[in-house]
């Protein structure tokens, strides 16, 4: 799904992410790896594999789109512990599969900037082997500002945190799956993490709903 | 006081009573180390009865548990500690009586812990608590005797599951001890005594047979103009205040909270002196404990006019100075009814009084036709559930740390209870790979344990966060998220559901807990209120408020029509001659069926009346489209179910769009063009191919989602969260939606998914009655009729299925335009 916002020319992809191809970057939010394994250690027994998938979605997305820079909006682990040796292992392959060998020029590097979330704070630094680099929220790229959570103020924000769902009712039938809500100030990103809950939005005037489905990005 | 101890049959003489029959019958059972069900109703005298078995055999406690008492309620609990204190003294016995709930203080149950008392009356729940205790067995050893009160009420849910588990861990720490149930009338006592005793059988001891409560139906003074629709009923406030008038103590039900709420609102408005007076109370679930309590206290004082409540006072121990009872709006069962009747019964003849108070025209039908049931004991029964797994997942934590088990002993134990005797090794298997591992998604995470096997193979759980965890999640019944009704000064009004809060703004009033409100903010699960005078306000809705017609009250109504002949009740009718004094006088059964005969006439002269061996079928037209209205008499439920399969047949024969309504008499289906069967009626009403076609025409998947909600908690898949320890939980948070999303796509053979698929079969669509419903009907001729307006029976149907459609202001509107044109046509002899 194509989409103009402040100018510029955005994607918003299947993947949940929201993809800007003219500086080769990708955005995403709340990924919250590593929450199922948080469940398991407390005794609550929740499958794994969504994490997995998460991330060789998005590996299969930065190789996709040929991405050099990876920008999350926070939450980029669950909580205490997140940083599991499982979690580590796999982030640490995607950037390995991404950074493309060592006679590839710096500007063929994937970077991976963070903007830590309420989730990623008290874990301190993710492991400095996986070259993760910290950015401020409310930091300016081009005419956006990068944040985790909105500030309802600023304009051309893009931002995570919410976890946005949108509920489609049938008759007897109800849809329920994540999605983009852009309205003139700010884009909000869907979780991209799959173990994940949502807050349901709603329409209303002068703001945009982009569900997120198999396969494909509607409007709403 | 009586200085020396006296017998127990002297004790009854002292107080001038002589001990009943059954209630020696059951002492000599219990001596002789028998178990049973005592079948007997409220207010017979039984917890003496069944507490008279233990009195006499009198052994010294030793300091240790003898008897435990289970009974479903909290707020019953408390009025049994004191009935079974109270002959100790005189029999001259050391025995003390503990209480154990939810409620007992931490530093009570410490004590209780080190110095147990002699009897102790506990809920399903805290005694699952208690088995969860490394030392239970050594606590629950010395068990004499166990009783479980109201057995009817706990033995179809959960709870009743989780109790079958309780008392076989009991049986095996205590061979043989006897075990007493007590139950209400129900239609399958047989089956009640088995999972009671867990197959082992026993004596069935009859209490005092009492005549059948003397129904009276409030009729309205114009029967012809009786809405047809409708479920508040409010037009009958003034006839229900001529005889609160009279003094007395009233106990008034209704079916759900906001209509416990809204004529409380109304008595209130009518006769604020009784406010002021404390003479008006109002008594439902989720209003605060403390006042509830003030509500009974009264109640037994006997210093309270009317208390409008719900089956809230369902159960419980007698309020002797509660003189009549009133039942507003259906009750849907013959055997509800007969519990709320037995409120009252302390007139001279023994008899109990109900007042029925219909809330529309069709509700004088289904009271006559409780009546009918009654006079012929006909009472609904109760199924005990079929092998829940989440409720045996949680179990078997709370053995492993109550002391822990060994897995084929257990199997053992646990294939003794009703529930779970066809248990097979395979869902025996996977349960315990669940509580242990997770399940076979989970292999891959040695980190993940909640019980484990130790070196001598026996199952614990070594994890101390988990047992805390564990013991705070026990219980089965969920709710949905409440949130606590608050005034700005301090005080506690109650619990709102979160959903129904959600929709309000703040600003806007609801009635709630009798008063009308203003919502103020909400903040961290309290929404803050301020009292106002305002006399509109929104009522909240609570959820599953809505109970369906039972299949026995539905053929009683439908025999009921059919031998109205639109209007003449056939001499021969034996039934109602035993409700012979007030047969013929207002209220009894004659006016009941005079008041219906214009409604029934048109009935029948527009189109006809629907009987045991006919279903009738109405075709008509309006504006909206091609209207057919079915009419199997079979519930709400029932009818949703066949609503669903006969819309789906219709679109497969030709695609098109139908909507749908359904009530307890009937379904109506709308669509463009008259939805014609090609093949007859035979094959669109056939059982066959039921399941199919079922799960092809509802989204099983998004039905099963919702029910896999208390699966998830019962199981211990989601952490409910420590009481008031706030937002430090929140990482543990994860709605069962997402968990069943989780689970089906990456452990799709979770024996809980397979669980939930089946509850929404069983439960929500009610396989088991909607495929027998079906194959009565195979019995019933199609009796097709195309009527020229919407009939008596349609037009309720047809206001709902708007009333779901349209914003509520403009829907009275157009039930009211509709209301007058049709009863123009009546007035025009059309």
């Amino acid at each position: 799904m194509k989409l103009t916002w402040k100018g510029e020319a955005l994607e918003l992809r299947p993947e949940r992410v929201l993809h800007w191809p003219r500086e080769r970057t990708l955005f995403l939010a709340d990924l919250h790896l590593g929450k199922a394994a948080l469940f398991r250690d407390r005794g609550l027994a929740v499958p794994d594999g969504a994490e997995a998938d998460d991330l060789a979605r998005l590996r299969r997305v930065a190789h996709l789109t040929g991405a050099r820079r990876l920008v999350i909006l926070g939450d980029l682990v669950h909580g205490a512990g997140g940083w599991t040796p499982e979690v580590v292992e796999a982030f640490a392959a995607l950037g390995a599969g991404q950074r493309g060998s060592p006679e590839q020029g710096e500007a063929e590097r994937l970077r991976v900037w963070l903007v830590p979330g309420n989730h990623d704070r008290p874990d301190g630094p993710p492991p400095a082997e996986l070259g993760i680099e910290r950015v401020e929220e409310g930091m300016r790229l081009g005419p956006f500002r990068l944040r985790h959570a909105d500030d309802g103020t600023r304009d051309g924000v893009i931002c995570g945190h919410e976890h946005p769902v949108v509920v489609l009712r049938g008759r007897g039938d109800r849809l329920r799956m994540p999605c983009f809500v852009v309205d003139e100030r700010r884009l909000l990103l869907p979780a991209f993490g799959t173990f994940t809950g949502g807050q349901r939005v709603r329409r209303s005037g002068g703001r945009r709903i982009f569900g997120v489905g198999e396969g494909s990005v509607l409007a709403i | 006081m009586i200085s020396t101890p006296v017998s127990l049959p002297e004790w009854f003489r002292h107080r001038g009573w002589a001990p009943f029959p059954f209630q020696e019958e059951l002492w000599e059972a219990w001596s002789r180390g028998e178990s049973g069900l005592l079948h007997a109703p409220t207010g017979s005298g039984k917890t003496l009865a069944v507490w008279g078995g233990a009195l006499r055999d009198g052994r010294p406690a030793e300091g240790r548990l003898r008897y435990l008492w289970l009974t479903p309620l909290r707020a019953l609990a408390r009025d049994t500690v004191a009935q079974l204190e109270a002959p100790l003294e005189a029999l001259g016995l050391d025995w003390s009586v503990g209480l154990r709930t939810g409620d007992t203080s931490s530093h009570r149950r410490q004590r209780q812990r080190t110095h147990p008392p002699t009897a102790l009356v506990t809920t399903p729940e805290s005694l699952s608590v208690l088995l969860s205790y490394a030392d239970a067995q050594r606590w629950f050893g010395g068990l004499r005797g166990i009783v479980v009160d109201e057995w009817h009420e706990l033995m179809g849910s959960k709870r009743g599951t989780q109790t079958e588990l309780g008392l076989a861990r009991l049986r095996r720490w205590n061979p043989g001890v006897p075990t007493w149930g007590v139950s209400a009338t129900l239609g399958n006592l047989d089956e009640a005594l088995e999972t009671l005793t867990g197959g082992a059988g026993g004596r069935i001891v009859q209490g005092p047979e009492r005549p059948p409560p003397e129904l009276e139906t409030l009729l309205p003074d114009d029967a012809g103009r009786f809405p047809w629709a409708g479920h508040l009923g409010l037009q009958l406030v003034p006839r229900v205040l001529d005889r609160l008038d009279g003094g007395g103590s009233t106990l008034l039900f209704t079916n759900t909270r906001s209509q416990a709420e809204l004529w409380h609102r109304a008595l209130a408005d009518a006769r604020p002196e009784w406010v002021e007076a404390g003479e008006l109370g109002l008594h439902h679930g989720s209003v605060e404990r403390e006042r509830r309590l003030e509500v009974e206290d009264a109640l037994r004082a006997g210093t309270i006019r009317c208390v409008v409540c719900t089956s809230s006072l369902d159960l419980g121990v007698d309020f002797p100075a509660v003189d009549r009872v009133i039942q507003v709006g259906s009750p849907k069962g013959i055997g509800r009814l007969l519990q709320r009747a037995g409120r009252s019964g302390h007139t001279p003849d023994g008899r109990s009084r109900i007042l029925c108070v219909p809330t529309h025209a069709f509700e004088i039908v289904e009271f006559h036709a409780v009546r009918r049931g009654l006079a012929r004991g006909r009472v609904e029964p109760r199924r005990p559930l079929e092998q829940p797994l989440d409720v045996l997942a949680q179990h078997l934590v709370t053995v492993a740390l109550g002391g822990g088990f060994r897995a084929p002993e257990m199997l053992d134990e646990v294939r003794t209870t009703h529930a779970y005797r066809h248990l097979s090794e395979t869902e025996w298997g996977w349960v315990l790979d669940f509580v242990t591992r997770g399940g076979s998604a989970l292999q891959a995470y040695p980190r993940y344990h909640k019980v484990l096997a130790d070196d001598e193979g026996i199952h614990r759980v070594p994890d101390r966060r988990v047992a805390r965890q564990h013991r705070m999640s026990i219980g089965t019944i969920t709710s949905d998220a409440q949130l606590r009704v608050r005034y700005l000064k301090g005080k506690t009004l109650g619990r709102v559901e979160e959903a129904f809060l959600a929709r309000l703004r703040p600003g806007e009033t609801f009635l709630f807990a009798g008063r009308t409100l203003r919502l103020v903010r909400i903040r961290e699960m309290t929404a803050w209120v301020r009292r106002v005078r305002s006399r509109t306000a929104s009522v909240p809705r609570w959820m599953g408020g809505r109970l369906p017609l039972s299949t026995e009250l539905g053929a009683e109504v439908l025999e009921t029509l059919a031998g109205s002949g639109a209007g003449r009740e056939s001499t021969q009718t034996g039934p109602d001659r035993t409700a012979a004094g007030t047969n013929g006088t207002r209220g009894g059964p004659m006016a009941e069926l005079e008041a219906l005969a214009p409604l029934l006439e048109i009935q029948g002269r527009w189109s006809g009346l629907p009987t045991p061996d006919r279903l009738l079928v109405e075709r008509t037209e309006t504006r909206e489209g091609a209207h057919l209205f079915v009419y199997p008499f079979l519930g709400r439920l029932v009818h949703e179910g066949m609503a669903t399969i006969l819309a789906w047949r219709f679109s497969q024969a030709e695609p098109r769009s139908i909507e749908y309504s359904v009530n307890d008499y009937g379904f109506e289906l709308v669509s463009d063009e008259p939805l014609v069967p090609l093949h007859g009626w035979g094959p669109l009403l056939s059982p066959e191919g039921l399941v199919a076609h079922l799960l092809e025409a509802v989204n099983a998947a998004e039905l099963a989602r919702r029910q896999f909600r208390e699966i998830a908690r019962v199981a211990g898949l989601v952490f409910p969260g420590y009481p008031g320890s706030g937002k430090s939980d929140r990482q543990l948070q994860a709605s069962s939606g997402l968990l069943f999303d989780v689970l089906a796509r990456y452990d799709p053979d979770n024996l809980l998914l397979t669980q939930a698929r089946r509850e929404v079969l069983e439960g929500e669509l009610n396989l088991r009655r909607l495929r027998r419903g079906l194959e009565t009907l195979q019995s019933r001729a199609v009796d097709e009729r195309v009527t020229p307006r919407l009939t008596p029976l349609a037009f309720p149907l047809w206001a709902d299925r708007l009333h779901a459609r349209v914003s509520s202001e403009s829907w009275r509107d157009r039930v009211a335009r509709m209301v007058e044109h049709l009863e123009r046509s009546v007035e025009a002899g059309e």
